[in-house]
């Protein structure tokens, strides 16, 4: 399967939590994207599993979504 | 609110100094550090203080200070360094200040032991002359101000700017039309270099910044260092160059070279390597 193009000029930003499990199929599926994941308050292992996805982590220590979002959209190129 | 952001990379005993100093600011204010990738206790300290913690995928100033903009909840921002130490009236001053300009910067005072080397002489002579560079429009950030709203407006530092940042900033925000102003009242201290190689170091980074900003910004900031080699030569120049006038003090006139020297090397790997920036 030939993988799509994705617009370099865009880039994902996710904010997680605790989210080891579930980040795993959503950058699977962005693979090729520049990918930010922004890890708010989390005491699990989902930064190491954006990091084997390739994403750029961003770790808030503590919990805040839209912080979160704001530091990911900083980090974002 | 004003939000203190700090950038730290391996720091945790200049950090802890520097906390314990912002405790007894005489203003509510929020602690934010950056931590970019340390392998020391930097977030540990920074968390036992009570900061916001925020872990930078990459070493870069600029990128850390936007990130810990991004995680303050303040309407106004207060950038100073892990190795700085403020004066507990600093942040209140601050602020004030930033109540009539979007911009604002205070004196950074070098400190040194009471018998100070050939570097920290140097240091005192002429680090760091903010109020000149504040009537220059720029500032270091070792001291700087800026409401919340003007720095989002210019989408705050600009990370191919490692060094040299904070002048890109305070130009651009002067293109937006927001002022800078003068602060004396916020007043931060800085340890002056104890050693000449921290001199060099400082002196290469410098000469590579102030060719780039050169190039972004011709005629009005930056410096190609390597075009006036003079002040290597003559005795006097390099202090002059940093407007300041010679003294009888060959232990400085030393330092002064080295770092002019220095300055005319980076320049020229600015040139050479094109890292350029517009």
């Amino acid at each position: 399967m030939r993988r799509r193009r994705l617009d370099p000029s865009v880039s994902v930003v996710i904010p997680a939590r605790n989210a080891e499990r579930e980040i795993a199929p959503t950058l699977a599926a962005l693979a090729g994207a520049d990918v930010v994941v922004a890890v708010n308050g989390s005491s699990d292992s989902t930064p190491e599993v954006a990091r084997t996805y390739g994403a750029t982590v961003v770790v808030l220590e503590q919990p805040s979504r839209s912080a979160a979002r704001n530091i990911g959209a900083a980090t974002a190129e | 609110m004003i939000s203190v952001v700090i950038p730290a990379w391996n720091a945790a005993g200049l950090l802890r100094r520097l906390l314990d100093v912002l405790a007894k600011q005489t203003v509510e204010h929020e602690l934010v550090v950056v931590d970019a990738g340390s392998t020391d206790d930097t977030a540990r300290v920074a968390r036992e203080a009570g900061a916001t913690v925020v872990a930078s995928p990459q070493r870069n100033r600029s990128l850390a200070r936007n990130l810990g903009v991004a995680a303050a909840h303040g309407d106004r921002i207060a950038f100073t360094d892990a190795d700085c130490v403020p004066a507990p009236g600093w942040a209140e001053a601050l602020g004030v200040c930033l109540e009539s300009s979007e911009l604002a910067a205070g004196p950074v005072r070098i400190e040194a032991g009471a018998r100070p080397n050939m570097a920290e002489r140097f240091d005192l002579l002429w680090r760091y002359p903010q109020e000149r560079y504040v009537a220059a429009g720029v500032a270091t950030s070792a001291n700087l101000g800026i409401r919340r709203d003007a720095f989002d407006a210019i989408s705050g530092y600009d990370r191919r700017f490692h060094h040299g940042e904070d002048t890109d900033l305070c130009l651009r925000a002067a293109d937006a039309g927001f002022g800078l102003t003068w602060c004396p009242a916020a007043e931060v201290a800085h340890p002056a270099a104890t050693r000449l190689r921290a001199v060099a170091r400082r002196g290469f980074e410098h000469g590579a910044s102030a060719s780039r900003l050169a190039r972004a910004y011709p005629g009005r900031a930056g410096r190609r260092y390597w075009t006036s080699p003079g002040g290597l030569i003559r005795r006097g120049a390099a202090l002059r160059a940093l407007s300041v006038e010679p003294v009888d003090d060959r232990g400085v006139e030393l330092a002064a070279r080295i770092d002019y020297g220095s300055r005319i090397a980076g320049s020229l790997w600015a040139e050479v390597v094109r890292r350029a920036v517009r």
